[in-house]
């Protein structure tokens, strides 16, 4: 694996205003609600990094941010050592090229009134110019998520959801990115429709080296696709660490309740795991997942646990370690 | 072993599709017993929710039962007035949705919702009414029943919606249940909730369940038998720890093998199912899996294969898997 640093996150903070008045907003003295909390993480080149957590973790807050399409509030996001809130003109261009995003609804991300070859022509000619073998290029591109020519002309809706998310990946892939963010690339597809799409990525990244952003609340899919996982709770990366060791000796109770709540076919009948009471919640002190903790204690309501090794490159946020 | 419940014999159900009925149940049979939780699986389209529907005699206005039979507890709800199909639906028969939130009416509180099903269904006073609707909110596991009763549904969460809603399909001790992909709108953890609350229900009140989901793992986890439906048809039934085990028809093996799983390891290959599932209204003189599928031989083009029956299984397919 190549070790250059493509992605480093410090610090990275989003919050979103509640109520008040347009006047206390600008002048910030509205309630925050506040949705990432110190995020801090690196990617490297080559690497498939899952996110994961359940809806509202912060977790496509983040993704956004990462993407520069919201604005955080604190915080560094360096793509190629360089913050990307100050690129701009060609350098944002340029960013905006190399980092493109799958997103989870297929159907709300094309435009339903542009045939597929409209689509994918317009991001290649956004990419290389006005050529002529355009035509060309997008059945290649096609061919690399699974497709035939027989697509190009067909609108959205004449196209089966599994055949709408390969075009999602197609037009993401028509940039030529080195990093991809995948908002839940398959979560809306029927489970025959999922293994097309999860091939379909495993081939990119064994080919083309894709570096990649993979959110999901599915942990078997991180698990099978991802190199390392990052654990969110409450807008706070509780637990994050390679996938085996995550998966294997998960050491956050959060990340503990999460793999225990995976369906286990045969192997989960009559199982008496306890799973994970309640809702998440944002509160004030302490671990914000200590009132639904089943090991907490008396300082996990009072002081916010810090990150600590669990094993190499293996760290977690609990009082427990 | 309890005593026969439910009796699906042949179930047809048609839509239109242009200006012909196209089937989207093709003849779906199959029984359950008082107690047994079973599983119904498949992937959109395959017609488990009509099948479901039909059986609640629910199905969208354009469509039709064009025929078979259903019984339910000895009596042929197919031919009964709809004044009598609604003293069963709610009662003895049930139904737990997908979407808990486009399940209730927004505009009322739930303790109104749950009331209105109680009392129209008993005979009781409003007090009793009450009584009994904090007891099921109880039941369901929701915290404070007596402040979800005044609880608008938005004001809920998915997790407690979901119990709130089979609340209301328990409160008159239905003789069946049957719940369409309760889960799937919910998260991983609340998905669980949910499951170990029906685990919950079936030892407690010996509920008879069909189960409809495309989650293999969790029907695994959930229900003694299933049925796996393919484009309208019944291609297997079996115990599920036969089906697991031993699959025979080869959907079914590779619905077990096309999803990643926790202990799998990293360079496992997902078996991919190619293409897509017919949709309704293609016509193929032969068994519907076969243009998808890697074991068919000639005859399944051409020939719908005949159901085969093994002790507690039966599946239709010309080239089983041994």
């Amino acid at each position: 694996m190549n070790d250059q640093l493509l992605l480093e996150v410090k610090s990275l903070t989003k919050d979103f205003p509640v109520g008040g008045s347009l006047l206390s907003r600008i002048t910030g003295s509205t309630p925050v609600m506040r949705a990432v909390n110190d995020l801090n993480f690196r990617i490297h080149r080559g690497e498939v990094v899952g996110l994961v957590g359940e809806s509202g973790c912060g977790k496509s807050t983040s993704a956004l941010m990462l993407l520069r399409l919201l604005n955080k509030t604190r915080g560094t996001i360096r793509y190629r050592g360089q913050e990307i809130t100050e690129l701009d003109g060609a350098e944002l261009t340029s960013f905006r090229r190399q980092v493109q995003m799958v997103f989870q609804d297929s159907h709300s991300a094309l435009n339903p009134r542009k045939v597929v070859r409209r689509t994918l022509k317009e991001a290649l000619r956004a990419r290389y110019g006005k050529t002529s073998d355009l035509e060309d290029k997008a059945i290649e591109l096609l061919r690399t998520t699974g497709l035939g020519a027989d697509v190009l002309s067909r609108y959205p809706h004449e196209l089966s959801g599994g055949q709408r998310q390969r075009i999602g990946i197609a037009r993401a892939m028509a940039m030529e990115p080195e990093f991809i963010v995948a908002d839940e690339p398959v979560s809306s597809l029927d489970v025959s429709l999922q293994a097309q799409i999860i091939n379909v990525f495993q081939a990119l990244r064994e080919k083309r080296g894709l570096t990649m952003i993979l959110i999901s609340h599915d942990l078997a899919l991180v698990n099978f696709l991802c190199d390392r996982v990052l654990v969110m709770y409450a807008g706070e990366m509780v637990e994050s660490g390679d996938s085996e060791s995550v998966m294997k000796h998960a050491a956050h109770p959060y990340t503990q309740a999460l793999i225990g709540a995976v369906p286990r076919g045969l192997a989960g009948r009559g199982r008496q795991e306890k799973t994970l009471a309640g809702t998440s919640e944002v509160l004030g002190e302490g671990c914000s997942f200590a009132p639904r903790c089943p090991a907490a204690m008396q300082r996990c309501h009072e002081i916010a646990p810090k990150n600590t090794t669990v094993a190499e490159g293996h760290t977690a946020a609990c009082h427990l370690l | 072993m309890g005593a026969r419940l439910l009796e699906v014999n042949n179930l047809k159900v048609a839509f239109p599709v242009g200006n012909v009925m196209a089937e989207a149940v093709r003849g779906v049979s199959f029984e359950i017993n008082t107690g047994d939780a079973v599983g119904v699986l498949g992937e959109s389209g395959s017609g488990k929710s009509v099948t479901a529907l039909a059986i609640l005699r629910l199905i969208p206005s354009t469509g039709r039962i064009t025929g078979g039979s259903v019984k339910f507890a000895g009596e042929d709800i197919l031919s009964i007035d709809e004044a009598n199909m609604r003293r069963l639906r709610g009662r003895d028969l049930s139904m737990v949705f997908q979407d808990p939130l486009t399940a209730f009416n927004p505009a009322l509180r739930i303790g109104r919702q749950l009331l209105n099903v109680i009392r129209t269904h008993t005979s009781t006073t409003v007090q009793q009414a009450r009584t009994r609707a904090l007891e099921v909110l109880d039941l369901v596991g929701l915290p404070n029943p007596a402040r979800v009763m005044r609880s608008y549904p938005h004001e809920l969460s998915g997790g407690m919606r979901q119990r709130a809603l089979i609340g209301i399909a328990l409160a008159c001790n239905p003789k069946l249940l049957i719940a369409d992909e309760p889960t799937t709108a919910l998260d991983v953890t609340i998905q669980a909730q949910i499951v170990d609350l029906f685990h919950k229900l079936r030892s407690e009140l010996d509920l008879t369940l069909l189960y409809i989901t495309h989650n293999l793992d969790l029907m695994a986890e959930l229900c003694d038998r299933a049925i796996v439906m393919y484009a309208g048809n019944v291609v297997e039934e079996g115990k599920v720890t036969d089906l697991f085990q031993a699959p025979r028809h080869p959907y079914t093996r590779m619905l077990i093998d096309c999803v990643p799983r926790l202990e799998d390891s990293r360079n496992r290959e997902l078996t991919v199912i190619k293409g897509m599932p017919p949709t309704i209204g293609t016509t193929n003189p032969g068994c519907r899996f076969s243009p998808r599928c890697p074991s068919a031989v000639e005859r399944c083009h051409v020939e719908y294969p005949e159901e085969s029956f093994e002790a507690q299984r039966r599946f239709s397919c010309w080239n089983p898997r041994l």
